[in-house]
């Protein structure tokens, strides 16, 4: 709608230097000014490791989680005690009098070594590499793109994060949680992208939990989302640190568990839990239809059971009549009322589902056909469930499974009982009520203050219903309300909306 | 209750709310009311009164312009003083609650005559209802959510009424002219008691961000885009129904839907008809939070929480009495008209011509 | 508040029955319907009920059913029916409405009042003339059809398809019977071959609501049709140009009409009241001439044959229609909406059979086919 558009001013927006055109910044020969330099650019982030060696008048500076105390034993401890602690004698060394080229250096996994009175910064590599075996988390798989994943070791996550976000606005800060088990937590964001204001409230929320024990990540949500009672997950979680980082850059917070690869993302939308990293590897327009078909299937996925039951129950006019014969003949001999078929027929799926899930994979796949094709062929024969209905259920669960979010999947699923009661009650009627009650509660919602489904606003849509090519997604998601709304440095005619 | 009241909307929030709280169950009526009164010439009657409609739109925007900070209450407090001023807002939460009413009832009689006979019309006040409260229980900015996200309805609606182009005449819409004068008045204030939610502007508008300039813009946009999509649905009834028929039909629109038949589903009706349950809850919502936010200016009131139940509670018990019979309907739609009259028309007016003492009172302060 | 709402819904919901359920498989749909009046005027229902027989493969073999009541009215008739059905009757979905001659000639409006009425009945039903006992032509089953309770249906529509037939249901109709100055046409059927078939033959003129007896013949429906603006997937026209050649067929000719377009314009006249221009160009291709000289220089000729006779049936198909005293053009109403001064001094029931039409056909012929 052209008539209630705005014009709004161009946010002033600030530039973002890139870590390699920082332009230099010399450094002096106070060790302690170097040091209170590198930590406010580094954001005081809490990977920030500084070790002052016992005289105080020397120090190393290093990236706690990407860096490797083997490698750094061997390149700068070891070699220093042969030198008598000259560093000036130790190979493998870069100097620089550039204190910013030194933060860069420390992002891609250098040590820098600074000397009281010496304005030169030694740099050392001592990245680390990446030993462990990274694999593709198995709920989340993608065809095309990284096939990397979170782990249980909360160092190696951080490292997988820094990698893809090499600059030093990357901020991380730790905290622990639980009285006895003092879990880790690492909340990462990007600084001068995500809205300081987010960050204070999820900091608050995350300092006022009080328990003795922190568990797992979906305990961790409980005590900070902002709707308990919702049956809508408010963060999202994955265990890909490729959607991760894109997640990260559109101004969002993530936060990473030790001993737990999940990864929880907020503040989301509703629309986040649709989207996966394949959207943005395929083509614009491939991608684009998949969206479409992940909305179309949430509908089916709330709706078909309960529009069956409101059709057969109550109007069957809306029939056309050259269904009618064939809908009839299903349904005629059928015992029970549509509503006790559903319920029937779903409460069948999950128990199958559920066993699935529990046996070991070569018995899971064996129940599956039992279950699909043995039940679901005799309960028709049988007269119990109408074979029209079978074909409703199942297309519904499928399409409950398109989603790439596994709770938001489960949700769905139970979303259906609801509106077949209100269906089986009032018809139309009440699948309308239903869905009136249910899209009021989506906007009652919030993520961390900010809401969770925003009306579709013509410019969010190009990322949410649909997916564009990326120079016309310019701009951030509105509702992040981000301090850097545009993507890039360039504002202006390049940025026409 | 209303924690984030302090909170403002934006301007095309502003308009969606605006657009939502006029289209509500009247509408469906509209044609053949129209043509009752006026004939063929009945949306000529609607252009004149949508025109008007935008003259008294104006005059709400000024004003609040020139009460700034201030909305119903505070303005008419401040207009007429304080006693007269309290009974002035006492009255409006009468005057809310009776097209709560209203509307509910209205809402119950339709789905009852159209879709479920059986079912007790009490159920679908209290379903409605309680959608409306959990809308208005979030506040002026739920509201602005819900109602901008349902403006998608809309849209949706508006296409599927072009089914009834297929079997439109144009011949339908002659003879012009042939009313009598009585006739276009009787329609042109038809035409602007359904536009006549502009008295909910007073709630909306001081809590709008945005220039006046701009509210005034977005307000009669808004404005125009319900005065269009009546003129749309009454020009369609018209060309698809025969003058003679016309009268005979309360719901044209739903009526002529009845036969629209496309390969997958027949009988689209009952779909617009459940798909209006969006239209008679974001219209009972919005007068039902303008009625909430009268009695919280009450003075006296006791804690808000009693105010919405005992509010809706009234509205729920008139509106069951209502539903036992047709005359009681018809006795609660006559009292709403004719109170209608002195809410939407002739306090706004008093209102804006006491706006200009005002401005003169100011004036002569600044001068002196 | 939030928690007193959901206790609130849920009690509702709960405490409520399902008092609007109408179970799909409890009820027995009639598709086909006639209704008639019996020699001692009183009205007939009957009506068919396909009965699928459920199998593993899809809906099988299906069986039809057929019920006759009589009673005051369709709806007492539809409860005297009931009496004899295991599970209740419902018209909801009727698609086909056969109407006795007898009881057409009669006011049908009375009969079909319910459907107007009652929102869960089906507007979209097909009204269809039956010359004699519409009960006869329903209970034409034919041995070949897959569904026999399509049968009359499927007639019907297919020759909407070729422009012999239009599109009608009770919708279309409704607002004809309720406005002045306008009059529908409904497709007339009879049952032949000894009550083996059912055949289409041509309109039935309507006056108001009634049957007024005469029709519009088979064989002038496309080109009525086509006059009155309607056109169908094909339309194909088969008109005698000459007399007396031999042999026989050389004496026709068919086209198929590619592109038309008509307009019926009247206005006030002193000398017949109103005078109605009825305008029709055709674009034609010759499909069959079985002359066989179909050269260039022949084609003028051709084509001022065509007007010519074109324009004698249309004269016919227009005399028809006044002696039936059928408005069938909608003259009436456009007089009402641009001339509403004149109409007022006009008793159009009268008025109508003496006024002027006149048909204005242009021929263009686009094409000869492939062979010369």
């Amino acid at each position: 709608m052209g008539f209630f558009k705005q014009k709004k001013k161009e946010p002033a927006q600030e530039k973002v230097i890139r870590e390699d055109k920082v332009p230099p910044h010399q450094s002096t020969t106070s060790l302690e000014k170097n040091i209170a330099y590198i930590k406010e650019e580094m954001r005081n982030s809490a990977d920030l490791k500084i070790r002052l060696l016992p005289d105080s008048k020397q120090a190393l500076i290093f990236l706690d989680d990407i860096t490797d105390p083997d490698k750094m034993q061997r390149y700068i401890f070891e070699p220093l005690l042969k030198t008598d602690g000259d560093i000036r004698k130790i190979k493998d060394r870069e100097e620089s009098n550039d204190l910013n080229k030194a933060v860069t250096a420390l992002i891609g996994g250098k040590a820098v070594y600074l000397v009281e009175g010496n304005s030169t910064c030694y740099l050392f590599n001592v990245q680390m590499d990446a030993s462990r075996a990274i694999m593709e988390p198995v709920n989340e798989k993608v065809i095309k793109g990284s096939h990397d994943g979170f782990t249980e070791d909360i160092k190696t996550n951080i490292n997988l994060i820094r990698r893809r976000i090499q600059h030093r606005s990357l901020t991380i800060k730790k905290m622990t949680i639980g009285d006895y088990t003092e879990s880790e937590i690492a909340m990462v964001y990007v600084d001068g992208v995500v809205n300081g204001d987010v960050v204070k409230e999820l900091e608050t929320r995350i300092s006022n939990i009080n328990t003795d024990a922190l568990l797992s990540a979906g305990a961790f949500t409980e005590y900070i989302e902002d709707r308990t009672y919702s049956i809508f997950p408010q963060f999202l979680s994955t265990e890909r640190p490729d959607k991760t980082t894109a997640l990260l850059m559109e101004g969002r917070i993530a936060i990473l568990f030790a001993n737990n690869p999940t990864c929880l993302v907020a503040p989301v939308t509703f629309f986040a839990f649709y989207q996966t990293p394949d959207d943005y590897n395929t083509r614009w327009i491939v991608a684009t239809y998949l969206r479409l078909i992940r909305l179309f299937s949430f509908i089916i996925s709330i709706t078909l059971p309960s529009f069956y039951i409101a059709v057969i129950g109550f109007h069957y006019e809306v029939i056309p009549e050259q269904l009618i014969s064939p809908v009839l003949g299903s349904i005629r001999d059928i015992a029970y009322p549509p509503l006790a078929e559903a319920v029937m027929m779903v409460t069948i799926l999950e128990v199958i589902r559920e066993a699935a899930i529990r046996l070991p994979s070569p018995i899971g796949s064996t129940i599956g056909i039992v279950g699909g094709l043995v039940i679901g062929d005799a309960i028709v024969t049988a007269g119990l469930v109408s074979n029209l209905m079978v074909i409703v259920i199942a297309l519904t669960s499928l399409a409950s499974y398109v989603v790439p979010s596994n709770e938001m999947s489960d949700a769905l699923r139970i979303l259906t009982f609801p509106l077949c009661i209100m269906s089986a009650v009032l018809g139309f009627i009440g699948i309308g009520f239903g869905l009136l009650l249910l899209l009021i509660h989506l906007c009652r919602i919030e993520s961390l203050g900010l809401s969770y489904f925003t009306p579709i606003q013509f410019r969010d849509v190009k990322d949410t219903i649909i997916r564009v090519p990326q120079f016309l997604m310019k701009r951030r998601p509105e509702q992040l309300d981000s301090p850097r709304p545009y993507k890039s440095n360039q504002l202006g005619e390049n940025n026409g909306e | 209750m209303a924690n984030d009241s302090n909170k403002k909307i934006t301007l095309s929030q502003m308009g969606y709310i605006y657009i939502q709280s006029q289209i509500g169950v009247d509408i469906l009526n509209l044609p053949t009311v129209l043509h009752k009164a006026a004939g063929a010439d009945g949306w000529i009657t609607l252009i004149i009164g949508g025109l008007i409609s935008i003259v008294f739109v104006l005059m709400v925007v000024h004003t609040i312009k020139c009460y700034p900070g201030e909305d119903l209450f505070g303005i008419l407090n401040s207009s007429f003083g304080k006693y007269i001023g309290s009974i002035a807002g006492f009255s409006y939460y009468v005057y809310f609650l009776v097209v709560a009413i209203y509307l509910l009832t209205s809402y119950g009689e339709l789905i009852n005559q159209w879709l479920l006979p059986e079912t007790p019309v009490w159920l679908l006040y209290i379903l409605l209802l309680i959608s409306a409260l959990y809308t208005i229980s979030g506040g002026l900015t739920l509201i602005a959510k819900v109602f901008t996200f349902f403006a998608v309805v809309l849209f949706f609606i508006s296409s599927l009424f072009l089914f009834g182009l297929a079997d439109a005449k144009l011949i339908y819409f002659q003879p012009m002219g042939q009313a009598t004068l009585s006739g276009y008045i009787d329609g042109i204030s038809v035409s602007i008691y359904s536009l006549s939610s502009f008295v909910l502007l007073f709630l909306f508008l001081p809590f709008t961000q945005g220039s006046h300039k701009q509210k005034r813009r977005v307000a009669i946009g808004a404005n125009c885009i319900v005065a269009l999509f009546y003129l749309y649905t009454v020009l369609i009834s018209f060309s698809h129904f025969g003058s003679e028929q016309l009268q005979h039909i309360p719901q044209p629109i739903l009526y002529m839907l009845r036969t629209a038949d496309s390969p997958l589903i027949t009988r689209i009706d009952i779909f617009v008809l459940t798909l209006w349950t969006v239209f008679a809850m974001t219209a009972f919502a919005s007068y039902l939070y303008g009625a909430e936010k009268a009695f919280a200016k009450i003075p006296k009131a006791k804690k808000k929480i009693i105010n919405v139940y005992s509010t809706s509670l009234l509205v729920l018990a008139v509106s069951v009495w209502g539903g036992l019979n047709e005359k009681n309907i018809r006795m609660i739609i006559s009292f709403q008209d004719r109170i209608t009259e002195y809410f939407t028309l002739v306090i706004p007016i008093i209102l804006f011509l006491l706006s200009f003492l005002r401005r003169k009172d100011k004036q002569e302060r600044a001068s002196s | 508040m939030r928690k007193i709402a959901i206790i609130l819904l849920i009690c509702a919901i709960v405490l409520s029955g399902c008092w609007d359920t109408r179970e799909f498989k409890e009820v027995k749909l009639g598709i086909t319907a006639a209704y008639d009046l019996t020699d001692d005027n009183i009205y007939k229902n009957t009506i068919l009920i396909p009965n699928v027989q459920n199998s593993a493969s899809g809906p099988g073999q299906e069986s039809v059913q057929f019920l006759t009541a009589t009673g005051g009215t369709p709806t007492e008739a539809r409860s005297n029916i009931d009496r004899r059905l295991s599970s209740t009757y419902s018209p909801s979905q009727l698609d086909v409405l056969l109407i006795g001659e007898k009881l057409a000639k009669k006011d049908i409006y009375p009969y079909i009042d319910a459907f107007y009425r009652d929102p869960r009945l089906h507007l979209d039903a097909v009204i269809a003339v039956v010359k004699g006992d519409a009960e006869q032509a329903l209970k034409v089953v034919p041995k070949s059809e897959m569904r026999p309770s399509e049968y009359i249906e499927g007639i019907l529509e297919s020759k909407v398809e070729t422009t012999s037939s239009l599109e009608i249901n009770m919708q279309k109709i409704g607002a004809e019977i309720f406005e002045n100055g306008q009059d529908f046409v409904a497709p007339a059927m009879k049952v032949g071959d000894g009550g083996k078939t059912v055949s289409y033959e041509g309109l039935a003129l309507f006056h108001e609501s009634s049957y007024t007896g005469k029709d519009i013949p088979y064989d002038h429906t496309t080109l009525f049709l086509l006059m009155n603006n309607i056109k169908g997937k094909v339309a194909r026209i088969t008109t005698k140009l000459y007399d007396g050649k031999k042999p026989q067929p050389t004496n026709y000719v068919t086209i198929h009409v590619e592109d038309y377009s008509s307009k019926v314009k009247s206005k006030p006249s002193k000398e017949h009241k109103v005078k109605t221009d009825v305008n029709l160009d055709l674009t034609v291709m010759i499909e069959e001439y079985p002359a066989d000289d179909l050269s260039l220089s022949v084609l003028p000729k051709l084509q001022k044959d065509l007007e010519k006779t074109l324009t004698k049936e249309a004269e016919d198909i227009i005399k028809s229609i006044q002696e039936a005293n059928c408005d069938v053009f909608g003259i009436g109403r456009s007089i009402y909406g641009h001339y509403p001064d004149h109409w007022k001094k006009l008793d159009w029931d009268k008025d109508y059979k003496d006024i002027e039409i006149v048909p204005h056909i242009k021929v263009n012929i686009r094409s000869r086919g492939i062979f010369r």
